[in-house]
């Protein structure tokens, strides 16, 4: 849908966060004197005639002839309730009338790395390349001064991906594991949903795949395919699959090998995903919070040596960790500490009599857990294998935690 | 039954030079298809078979073919064989045999079989401005090839495909050089030629587009400047001896048509410097023992060898310096080296009519 034929409809914005208000300031300053609506199950303030809030929120939403929808409202929710509506949002209405190219980065581990680092290479050799998406500002926030040169790096989540109707230039498709269940229920809904990246492509555009997955590697599209895999020559790294797919994001810029490494040698805030916090009392501590997968909690268990205790669980999502419980049974770990409330699934799924298990929903006390019962010269992992929003504010706020009593219980 | 007895041996370097050029064609054609097979979701030597099975086994039977029928046979016919190819190119726009593809219809299908027939008009159009300009009885030159030349214009204009009109233009300006037509009608036509060329450029917004291109490669990475820089960084990152067969990098998706018309790029990449040298002295030595052939042979016989060395070695120039950004892009196969069965067959049935008039040579040597 063009902007412009946007202006005789009668609009709801239904999601009125961080990118809700960014599309209503967007919009009001395309019309100005134009009302739109808005919908959130939380209270609005907002000077407009129209706004919908409380449980009930969605009830009038067909009345208006275009919804623009937030990408963490279900899109069945919507559709249920819309009428006769069209269903639209900002991430396809920026696809739709950008006259930039757009590089879309999506994947289930890793998006955030890839995007950070096409970013950093691509602004050490080109002028008008801007970051969009969960990383940068709203990228609607960018629609009214785009220009045809300026090149979007857009990181997008399987929300945002959702029922568009257009796809990026340059599409990235970094891995899948089954993640974010609880919103889509199965695994086949949430690859459609991220196939869309590639499924609106033309022949003059790019999809950049990991052909490690048979699923992304079969996805059907009119634009040049074009591997990762083979590209990287930075292998053995924990962002080895990232690198690759900046080098050959980089590469279709026509960039050199030798450029490229330049730059990313120049990004050295890559190596602490998996960050060395310390050794204390001859343990040595390290903080993997944002591994938020069985997957990448697996992927540093292969990364350490020597791990005596590993600190898991958090939000249940209704994933299956079998993969990671057998992972961790083929490996002498003699403490597991687990937060709730993927902790019993983990404990039922490792059950062994040589291991120390310890339930708790503190930090503080796991930590002291840690101290006390990991042997002298061993390694002590924090890798949730799961989300911290029930126990803590975010992964961030996990990793500080951690470190702060760390440093705390040290010094007693 | 005269002939019949004086034909011995062909021309041992000519047979050489088609050897390696098959050689080549096989092993780059391994190298460069299975990174494009695997993509599309075929097996990884998937092309590989179909280049042996529809391009060389055809081509080689063809060329023997082609090497063993006498000369004369073939003279007698040229006008024939003329007009069914010229025939051919207007069965792609038949419906139910013509097959399109991005605004030019260049493909015909007949019974199950695709092929291209513009490469067989290449071939024929050899042939016959070969009869025509050695028979003595030719009045007026210019007239009578301009009117060929005519024919072929209209037909491939057609099909828009300019970069096939100058290989036949080159190749017919050639063949007039060498009949004993006077220098002054070459010239005429030389500029009448470039005349049309010009026009056909500027007429036409895509071409026009890629002559721009060509002028200013960094204008659009993603665009249209896409292809030439993607080439250029191929054969730039082969250096000196190459990246080795098998490990080119940028036939994983990076250059378009790496199998096809890029695989001049894939080539360089894996083979470097000395591969690209090894291919230029190729022919160059086929170039050099094909006039050397024309020289010694009957006129028809010069005729077509000059024809024949003509189309290859500009067709494959053309080619390699579109691939080098010395040239604006044009969609032409390399000879013996680029996917694709029709060039291929034709092209090979071409050497087995080289070497059989190299025959003819040491024939007239035998009789001295």
């Amino acid at each position: 849908m063009k902007l412009k034929d946007l202006k005789d409809k009668k609009i709801i914005i239904v999601g009125f966060g961080r990118e809700g208000k960014n599309t209503y300031k967007t919009l009001k300053k395309l019309f100005p004197l134009k009302g739109i609506a808005l919908a959130d199950k939380n209270l609005i303030l907002a000077d407009e005639k129209e706004i919908y809030s409380g449980e009930n929120y969605l009830e009038n939403i067909d009345k208006y002839d275009v919804i623009i929808k937030t990408p963490g409202i279900p899109y069945g929710q919507i559709k249920e309730k819309s009428g006769k509506a069209k269903i639209t949002s900002q991430t396809e209405l920026f696809l739709e009338n950008c006259p930039g190219k757009i590089i879309g980065i999506t994947g289930t581990k890793g998006k955030s790395t890839t995007t950070t680092l096409i970013y950093k290479i691509l602004k050490d050799h080109f002028k008008n390349i801007k970051l969009v998406g969960n990383m940068g500002r709203p990228c609607l926030s960018y629609l009214l001064t785009a220009k045809p040169k300026d090149i979007f790096v857009f990181e997008m989540s399987c929300h945002q991906l959702d029922h568009i109707s257009k796809s990026p230039n340059i599409s990235v498709f970094i891995n899948i594991y089954p993640e974010h269940l609880d919103y889509y229920r199965t695994f086949s809904k949430y690859f459609n949903a991220k196939k869309n990246i590639a499924k609106f492509q033309n022949k003059n555009d790019f999809f950049v795949y990991n052909p490690k997955f048979e699923e992304i590697k079969n996805i059907k599209t009119k634009a040049h395919k074009i591997p990762f895999e083979e590209q990287s020559f930075f292998k053995k790294n924990i962002h080895e699959d990232s690198i690759a797919a900046a080098v050959v994001v980089s590469k279709i810029f026509g960039l050199t090998e030798k450029e490229i490494k330049k730059s990313i040698d120049n990004f050295k805030t890559l190596d602490s995903r998996i960050e060395f916090v310390g050794t204390f009392s001859g343990i040595n501590f390290y903080n993997d919070s944002l591994a938020t997968i069985p997957e990448a909690t697996i992927f540093a268990l292969n990364e350490l040596k020597n791990i005596d205790t590993l600190i898991l669980g958090g939000l249940d999502r209704g994933i299956q960790f079998t993969k990671l419980t057998d992972e961790i049974k083929k490996r002498e770990i003699n403490n597991i500490i687990l937060f709730p409330n993927s902790d019993r699934k983990i404990y039922k799924e490792i059950k062994n009599e040589k291991i120390n298990f310890f339930f708790t929903s503190k930090m503080k006390d796991a930590v002291q857990f840690a101290i006390k019962n990991t042997k002298r010269g061993g390694t002590c992992l924090l890798s949730p294998a799961a989300p911290s929003y029930n126990l803590f504010k975010n992964y961030k706020d996990k990793a500080n935690q951690f470190k702060k009593y760390l440093k705390n219980e040290s010094k007693k | 039954m005269r002939a019949k007895n004086n034909l011995h041996t062909p021309s041992i370097p000519l047979l050489i030079c088609s050897l390696l050029f098959i050689l080549t064609g096989i092993i780059t054609i391994a190298t460069a298809s299975p990174a494009f097979a695997l993509n599309e979701g075929f097996s990884s030597n998937h092309y590989l078979i179909h280049q042996l099975l529809f391009g060389f086994l055809p081509g080689i039977f063809l060329g023997v073919l082609a090497f063993l029928i006498p000369l004369d046979f073939i003279k007698k016919y040229a006008l024939g064989f003329f007009l069914i190819s010229y025939l051919l190119m207007f069965s792609v726009f038949v419906p139910g045999i013509g097959i399109c593809e991005g605004g030019a219809c260049r493909w015909a299908n007949i019974l199950g079989f695709n092929f291209q027939p513009v490469e067989f008009l290449k071939l024929t159009t050899i042939i016959y401005l070969g009869a025509l300009f050695s028979s003595e009885k030719i009045k007026n030159p210019v007239i009578n090839f301009a009117i060929i030349i005519g024919l072929i214009v209209l037909a491939l204009f057609l099909q828009s495909n300019l970069s096939t009109l100058i290989t036949i233009f080159l190749i017919a300006v050639a063949i007039l050089f060498s009949s004993n037509t006077k220098m002054k009608d070459v010239l005429i036509i030389g500029v009448c030629g470039i005349i049309l060329f010009c026009g056909m450029v500027f007429t036409s917004p895509y071409r026009m587009e890629r002559v721009m291109t060509f002028l200013d490669p960094l204008s659009d990475t993603l665009g249209d400047a896409y292809q030439i820089n993607q080439s250029l960084i191929s054969i730039g990152s082969g250096g000196i001896n190459g990246s080795g067969l098998g490990l080119s990098a940028q036939k994983f998706g990076f250059v378009p048509e790496s199998m096809s018309d890029s695989i001049f790029a894939i080539y360089a990449e894996e083979l470097g410097f000395l591969g690209c040298a090894f291919l230029v002295l190729l022919l160059v030595s086929f170039a050099f023992y094909s006039i050397k052939t024309a020289k010694k042979t009957t006129p028809f016989g010069k005729l077509l060898a000059v024809g024949i060395c003509t189309w290859i070695v500009s067709q494959s120039f053309i080619n390699i310096s579109a691939m080098s950004g010395l040239m604006p892009l044009s969609g032409t196969p390399l000879p013996f080296i680029s996917y694709g069965g029709t060039h291929l067959v034709i092209e090979l049935a071409a050497l087995g009519l080289l070497l059989n008039i190299s025959r003819s040579v040491n024939n007239e040597k035998n009789n001295i």
